[in-house]
């Protein structure tokens, strides 16, 4: 296992996940397929984990095995449980309710839970200051870009009170201007929640950007095939990293790990 | 922009008043046999004769009456069975082949069981109207319950909403426009069905009033029925219009 400084400065922050000996096990039209096996993960508290990995390998699958979405065929997932939800998550493009408005968009965690309206409006008016959204609250999401509508995608979860934030490639719709500035954005958003975050990507640049850890997974089935430390305060700015030769150095260090997961010759990257 | 609009309005218009004008002048001009195509401007007289003798206006409130009960009584269990086998592929697998197989059958064909069971009373015209919305509404909301993405689901499974609220919150109001879609043909099918029932069965009722026409050979009273049954249609069109701008606020044509 390729490993830079393991868990870095986190390393005295409590647990938050674990994910011990994580399978899953498909039935698929020939044959079963192991999308995930034998996956360990550690995540502390406050950390910022971004986990990338060749195309159809199980990264969305891990994501919703720690939602509760999914069962594992076997191993043990535990979330450390301070707040309202252990877990709440930023799906991949579309996830608004078209035919709600942005606040119970923004209120459904709320709503879901039984929680009154006046609380519920409140707390919805409140995230929506956060992503900068209040004058919408009333709108369709029909009437919103995709730049917005992710922003209440994030609003939504952030009122879910989570102890940990789950994201599933939120960005990759995106234009890229929109979504430098929604980089942005969210490491503001949890420089105040303090939330962790464990964030599922294709791009390597985005994870080494948001990442305090960034997660390689092999190919198919998937496990965890390095760790890199990520040494950069937080929050980051896309200009000044990006002048850093220290960032060129990490992208390309994850680059030659997922590189040879890539194109398949997992065996040698990985054991 | 003013101009086009104003072109289109006379095009909507003007084509249809042209058609009638030209019927006007087959008929009278006896290019057509009036006594089978009377001219248009008789039909709108005996029309507005039976309107204010308020003998047509009592049939009209009589079928819409049929219609809506029977309409209610077919959707209701037609979309809930719906719901629940758009949900639950149990459901769907154990009902879908006896759907499948009833749906088919010409609604107006099972008319002479339903007298035979029912009697010439209202229930079995009732039953007559229920049975041709309840496939359909059935149908287009099981078709509603599948069309919804299930990235919408998992937002709610995702916040461990009830499995009563996950319904609520998305099954119900995702399966809306298409339970429209349904209520709009099933309110046509629905007045094919009530006026052929009334053929057969019934002393009063628009369809009854174009029938007891027919076997005196008043034809013009026969052309009245037919525009009252229009007018309905396009009333019942209205009505659904203006309660899905109420239920899907979301949807602006």
């Amino acid at each position: 296992m390729t490993s830079t400084g393991r868990v870095g400065f986190f390393s005295d922050c409590p647990v938050k996940v674990t994910a011990t000996g994580l399978t899953k096990r498909y039935e698929g039209a020939s044959g079963p397929i192991d999308a995930i096996a034998g996956l360990d993960l550690v995540v502390r508290d406050g950390e910022f984990v971004t986990v990338v990995g060749p195309s159809g390998c199980g990264k969305s699958t891990m994501l919703r095995i720690l939602a509760g979405l999914d069962r594992p065929t076997s191993g043990d997932v535990s979330v450390l449980n301070r707040r309202r939800n252990p877990t709440a998550t930023v799906f991949q493009g579309v996830s608004l309710f078209p035919w709600s408005r942005i606040e119970e968009n923004v209120a459904y965690p709320l709503w879901a839970a039984g929680v009154g309206r006046r609380e519920r409006h409140n707390a919805a008016h409140a995230a929506l200051v956060r992503v900068g959204l209040e004058q919408f609250a009333r709108a369709y999401p029909a009437q919103l870009s995709e730049g917005m509508r992710q922003r209440v995608a994030i609003a939504r979860a952030l009122v879910a009170d989570a102890d940990v934030l789950l994201m599933d490639e939120p960005f990759s719709a995106l234009d890229e201007p929109t979504r430098l500035l929604l980089q942005e954005e969210l490491q503001q958003l949890l420089a105040a929640s303090g939330q962790t975050v464990i964030f599922v990507t294709h791009s390597i640049d985005e994870a080494v950007l948001l990442g305090d850890r960034v997660v390689v997974l092999s190919a198919r089935p998937s496990r965890v095939c390095a760790e890199f430390a990520v040494p950069f305060e937080r929050p980051r700015r896309f200009d000044t990293l990006r002048r850093d030769p220290a960032f060129g150095e990490l992208t390309v260090a994850v680059w030659s790990v997922l590189r040879t997961e890539v194109t398949g010759k997992a065996a040698s990257a990985c054991d | 922009m003013r101009l086009k609009g104003l072109r289109t309005l006379l095009l909507a218009l003007g084509a249809p008043l042209l058609l009638v004008l030209l019927w006007e002048w087959l008929s009278r001009s006896r290019t057509l046999n009036p006594l089978f195509f009377p001219p248009p401007s008789t039909v709108m007289h005996t029309w507005w004769r039976l309107i204010r003798s308020g003998g047509l206006l009592l049939d009209v409130r009589i079928s819409m009456a049929r219609l809506l009960a029977g309409f209610v009584l077919g959707a209701i269990p037609g979309v809930a069975l719906g719901m629940a086998m758009g949900l639950w592929r149990p459901v769907r697998t154990a009902l879908l082949p006896t759907v499948n197989a009833l749906y088919p059958i010409p609604r107006i064909a099972i008319l002479p069981l339903v007298l035979v069971v029912f009697g010439i009373g209202e229930s079995g015209k009732l039953f007559m109207v229920a049975f041709s919305v309840f496939f359909l509404m059935l149908l287009q909301t099981v078709a509603g319950v599948s069309q919804i993405e299930p990235v919408m689901l998992d937002v709610a499974r995702s916040v461990r909403a009830s499995r009563w609220r996950q319904y609520r919150s998305v099954a119900l109001p995702g399966a809306l426009p298409s339970i429209f879609t349904g209520a709009r043909l099933a309110l046509g099918f629905a007045l094919i069905v009530i006026v052929g029932t009334e053929f057969l069965a019934a002393n009063h009722g628009v369809g009854a009033r174009i029938w007891q026409a027919y076997q005196v050979l008043d034809i013009e009273t026969m052309y009245a029925g037919l525009v009252t049954t229009a007018l309905m249609g396009w009333a019942l069109s209205l009505l659904v219009g203006v309660v899905e701008r109420f239920a899907i606020p979301w949807q602006r044509r």
